[in-house]
């Protein structure tokens, strides 16, 4: 194994053991989660990448140096230009609201049937079609309705842990809505007193979602979200269209959910 | 009516997990509906909106996962809670061996060790490469991707031919392997037909017609266009003549391509003299056959009927053609005059030109063939015009129009707003990799195009295929197009209506 990247979010210290996936393993920091991944998985603020990872059995405790880790019992050095840097430090060109229109377009095509992209195209709702389902689409759409038109706490706060999965379809809007935020105008995050208002009232038991809920709320991208942005921001058209298609391949919804969050926030902006 | 339901408590699985699992509970007999999700606050409420919630949930937290079964009866509902255990250990199972793709093919072989194709899709300048190293490992290669040097596309072949194996491609878009549709590719029939082409949607034109007749195919072989060309000396188009001439399952032959060079039309014809199985040869433009008509050969010839019943079908075909074409035209007004194809696969493209140099003088092509002269603007159509969308001027920064339709939509209305048109002429081509849902994206702008002008399809596909052809081609009529069974009889509607 060898360390491709760590995030700038990971300091230094001990993070004892939380879970573990097949192309993740992860270690408690605080109230949220860093993670060691397989290289699919990418560059994030809290992420580790190895390259041939292999997620073992261990149990044990994360050891993060200045210049090295210690995981499953394997020193791993890494130099300081392997600092992944999740701050986005650029503005949209000119031709930002143009590219959205080639985002929408692949993200519709890109992505799962029950993604939450139903709210970009109403005909994608017949992907709907459990009692469950149903009631789920309909609950999302009020929930939306009211972040962006009524009482958006309200609205974040109903659709906090909306979906099936251990990432709710939800919270994955959720956090595309505050990347969406922090990009409105300015590229900075400019709104940082609604940025924190909306995730203290997404806030759950569930510190996967905090985890990237606070990271989206401080502007910190992971590497597929920031290069679909950089895309949107200064790249071609089929930059776009594939930096889109690396987004809507995470998890089974989950990044067609948050890109969805992100494009209807830029497009109410 | 009953609900039941259980909690597992600090069970984690990914959504796709859970809505396929959540699905096969609800076809279980006896279930009327189903959920699995985690225990958040806003699913419990929507268990309760959808009357899935079960008092017993309001102990769970946000990381445990529910389970909620409506069923008619008791004893159904418990069978379908006895069985969440094995649906989740099967899908985690098959997550668990497909989750982690390879990066390398050092990987992916020790993840299949018994895998003998590898299927090769990356930029053309490592693909030669990549593809060399396939080949040292002993696997046959289907290469997707274009744009590999010709030298190196020689060397790749001389050395498979050397240690019998296969290099399908370069460009090689289609080909289905024991049963098994690689990359564009339909869901056919197998059966008894054995396909070599040089041709992409070719292969996919004849695979479709032949399984739509009821009979199949064994192997679908593509070797890419240049594999016939002088250069190349047609290696790789001759080895898999010779493995399907070998191949038990095989019994008729049917080779597709655009002629080739005549050097390479002499060692394919001296091959062809050893092999005992009945072959149909279709060099696209080398005569006045079509696709169609060397499909439905081979399947007359796999199941022993005589050839004449082709020709038969074919002449009554024909008839109907003129009886359609006769109504279409006069709903022609002055000056309508001229067909425009817009075509996403390029044999389809070519097959049209060579048509309609045998029924209309003026014909324009971005990618003449035969009589076709070059259109000057590939953006602006020239009397009766066939476009291949697919061609590198129209394919720079987008995707393939078989997937993409709105550069052809936008086409489409252009044409169906100049009066010179009376006949807008289209291939639909369906099956893994192309638009999942053609119909709802064409539709609207062929109900548009159809108040000025005849829109004639023909769609390349079956009922298998994810698209299901018979509902795209329902849809299709329904907005106005005229759909026939092939791209040939397509070509001849168009041109008879002019």
């Amino acid at each position: 194994m060898r360390l491709v990247s760590i995030g700038d979010q990971i300091e230094e210290g001990i993070y004892p053991f939380h879970s573990r996936f097949h192309r993740a393993v992860n270690f408690r920091q605080g109230d949220r989660l860093v993670s060691v991944v397989h290289e699919q998985i990418g560059d994030g603020p809290l992420n580790i990448v190895l390259r041939e990872f292999d997620a073992g059995e261990t149990q044990n405790a994360l050891e993060v140096g200045t210049d090295r880790i210690n995981f499953d019992g394997r020193t791993l050095p890494f130099a300081s230009q392997q600092r992944y840097c999740s701050v986005l430090n650029s503005h949209p060109g000119p031709h930002f609201r143009e590219k959205l229109v080639v985002f929408r377009k692949i993200l519709l095509k890109a992505s799962h049937p029950k993604s939450l992209t139903f709210l970009l195209d109403d005909s994608r709702i017949r992907n709907f079609s459990s009692g469950f389902e149903r009631a789920f689409a309909r609950q999302v759409k009020f929930c939306v309705d009211e972040i962006f038109h009524g009482d958006r706490l309200n609205g974040v706060r109903t659709l906090a842990g909306c979906g099936i999965g251990l990432t709710p379809s939800g919270d994955d809007f959720i956090a595309g809505y505050l990347i969406g935020l922090n990009l409105g105008g300015t590229g900075v995050p400019a709104s940082g007193q609604t940025a924190d208002e909306v995730f203290e009232a997404a806030r759950s038991d569930n510190i996967f979602s905090n985890t990237f809920l606070d990271l989206a709320r401080q502007g910190r991208l992971f590497g597929r979200m920031k290069n679909l942005i950089l895309a949107l921001m200064h790249d071609s058209e089929r930059a776009v269209q594939e930096m889109t298609n690396r987004l809507c391949a995470i998890g089974g919804s989950s990044g067609a959910d948050l890109g969805t969050g992100f494009y209807v926030t830029m497009c109410k902006l | 009516m009953i609900v039941t339901g259980q909690i597992r408590k600090g069970a984690y699985f990914d959504s796709v997990t859970l809505m396929r699992v959540g699905k096969e509970i609800g076809s279980l007999p006896g279930v009327i509906d189903a959920a699995i999700v985690m225990g958040t606050k806003a699913n419990k409420a929507i268990l309760n909106s959808s009357g899935l919630l079960r008092a017993q949930f309001s102990n769970a937290s946000d990381t445990d996962l529910l389970v909620a079964v409506k069923a008619k009866t008791e004893d159904a509902g418990q069978s379908a809670l006895a069985g969440v255990d094995a649906l989740l250990k099967k899908t985690a199972k098959t997550t668990a061996s497909t989750e982690v793709p390879s990066v390398n093919l050092r990987g992916a072989l020790d993840m299949l060790p018994d895998a003998n194709l590898a299927l090769i899709s990356i930029a053309g300048r490592y693909a030669g490469d990549e593809a060399m190293r396939a080949l040292e490992n002993g696997l046959h290669v289907m290469l997707f991707s274009d744009n590999v040097p010709l030298e190196k596309e020689i060397a790749l072949k001389k050395f498979a031919a050397k240690r019998g194996l296969l290099v399908m491609g370069p460009d090689c878009g289609t080909a289905i392997i024991n049963g098994v549709p690689l990359a564009f590719a339909n869901v056919v029939n197998r059966g008894n037909i054995g396909i070599v082409a040089a041709a992409g949607t070719g292969l996919q034109e004849v695979s479709c017609l032949i399984s739509n007749a009821g009979a199949g195919i064994s192997q679908a072989i593509g070797t890419g266009g240049r594999d016939v060309k002088k250069e190349v000396g047609g290696m790789m188009f001759i080895e898999a003549l010779k493995a399907l001439a070998k191949d038990e399952q095989t019994k008729v032959i049917l080779l597709v391509s655009k002629p080739p060079h005549p050097q390479v039309l002499n060692r394919i014809k001296k091959v062809l003299k050893s092999i005992r199985k009945p072959v149909v040869t279709m060099f696209i433009g080398a005569s006045d056959s079509t696709l169609e008509e060397a499909a439905l050969t081979a399947v007359a010839l796999s199941q022993r009927k005589k050839s004449d019943d082709v020709a038969k079908q074919l002449t009554a075909r024909n008839i109907e053609i003129q009886r359609i074409a006769k109504r279409e035209a006069g709903k022609r007004k002055n000056g309508q005059k001229y067909v425009r194809g817009l075509f996403s696969g390029g044999t389809f493209c070519a097959e049209a030109q060579i048509l309609f140099s045998q029924m209309l003088t003026g014909v324009y092509s971005n990618a003449p063939t035969g009589k076709a002269r070059q259109l000057k603007n590939s953006l602006k159509s020239q009397k009766n015009t066939v476009i291949d969308l697919g061609e590198d001027e129209f394919t720079v920064g987008r995707p393939h129009p078989m997937i993409d339709y709105s550069l052809r939509n936008k086409r489409i209305l252009e044409e169906a707003a100049d009066p010179e048109t009376a006949v807008i002429l289209l291939d639909v081509v369906l099956g893994y990799g192309s638009n999942p849902d053609p119909a709802s994206e064409l539709a609207c702008v062929i109900r548009q195009a159809r108040r000025n002008v005849s829109v004639v399809c023909s769609i390349t596909g079956t009922d298998k295929d994810p698209q299901n052809r018979s509902r795209v081609e329902a849809a299709l009529r329904k907005a106005g197009a005229i759909v026939m069974p092939s791209n040939a009889a397509a070509c001849k509607l168009a041109g008879s209506i002019i």
